[in-house]
């Protein structure tokens, strides 16, 4: 299958680093913030830079653009994202377009949903929690099978 | 910024793996002069050489070698040579330093000192404590500082990896695979 996995830079490009081996087998591509560790990313597999969305409107309507001439141009049939924000668009223009959608919480995520994860709840096809303790705090639909380390 | 690193490294005084302490503050547009600073005032007490990425903190140390940023690649290098290392809670930084299975002493930065937006720096800080993976300080002092690493250094861990998770993302995506092939 053709994977699409987005997440933001720095910590979140880590974590998801961390589970590469799961895609053996699949095609993949990233989408990700532009930053100082595209060379890493390109290594690995073909990736789309965009600008960091952090908590501009403007920006996250850009994006959302963006997600939308990608997930046509690529049809992956899974998104696959640990955060941040920039999963935002991609989760739910995936949901409208019938894509398959994985929404790890990040790592970081011990004890509360991130504002992101809150958001995606609802629409992501898979919503699983890198801690047990998380389960209690999210709805039934949350799962935990194990975290990045 | 890269070719700091390797000017460090050519007049470094390390003279076989192991012998350095290793300060980061990730690649966070805040700063965290609280850490850079008491890192910076141990260093002055102490023999080993200690290296600090300060990130965007605007305190510049006077006896740790510094720099602000580089690359991940280098980051993982100079993780790899260090006998300790010191961190914001922050997971990019965590993973990296526990993957290598290095002691790690963990400062998380919280939002009253303007260091980030929330404090959810604490949750991981506190959780890996607890499981006696890091040691984690709240108010760093130089000697704080010093005990914190005295006592990671005791409590070292193997290094961990990620097998249940990707074991359970490979199962996910077979079964939506199988369902895929299925509808056709």
């Amino acid at each position: 299958m053709k994977i699409c996995i987005v997440c933001s830079h720095g910590g979140h490009l880590t974590e998801v680093l961390q589970i590469l081996d799961a895609f053996e087998g699949h095609e993949i591509f990233f989408v990700t913030y532009y930053g100082t560790r595209e060379t890493e990313v390109t290594k690995i597999a073909r990736a789309y830079f965009i600008k960091i969305i952090g908590v501009s409107f403007s920006r996250m309507i850009a994006a959302t653009f963006m997600a939308f001439r990608i997930l046509v141009i690529e049809k992956p049939q899974v998104i696959v994202s640990l955060g941040a924000e920039i999963a935002l668009p991609f989760i739910y223009l995936g949901k409208l377009m019938r894509i398959r959608t994985i929404y790890i919480e990040s790592w970081a995520r011990v004890e509360d949903l991130s504002l992101t994860g809150r958001l995606v709840y609802p629409i992501a096809d898979a919503f699983w929690v890198q801690w047990p303790q998380m389960l209690e705090k999210c709805g039934p639909k949350a799962k935990f099978h194990g975290s990045v380390i | 910024m890269a070719s700091d690193v390797g000017e460090m490294w050519s007049k470094s005084k390390i003279s076989r793996v192991g012998h350095m302490i290793l300060v980061t503050v990730g690649a966070y547009y805040r700063s965290f002069d609280r850490l850079v600073k008491s890192m910076d005032d141990l260093a002055n007490a102490i023999e080993e050489q200690v290296i600090i990425q300060r990130g965007a903190s605007t305190y510049e140390p006077l006896y740790a070698d510094h720099f602000q940023f580089t690359t991940f690649t280098h980051m993982q290098e100079l993780t790899r040579l260090a006998r300790v290392i010191v961190n914001h809670a922050g997971a990019g930084s965590i993973i990296l330093a526990l993957k290598l299975g290095k002691p790690l002493v963990v400062v998380p930065r919280l939002e009253k000192y303007g260091e980030a937006l929330d404090d959810h720096q604490r949750q991981i800080a506190k959780t890996l404590d607890s499981q006696g993976k890091v040691v984690v300080v709240m108010e760093p002092t130089p000697e704080t500082l010093r005990d914190a690493i005295d006592k990671a250094i005791l409590q070292n861990s193997e290094p961990i990896g990620a097998t249940q998770l990707v074991h359970s993302i490979k199962e996910q995506l077979k079964k939506w695979q199988y369902i895929s092939r299925q509808a056709r």
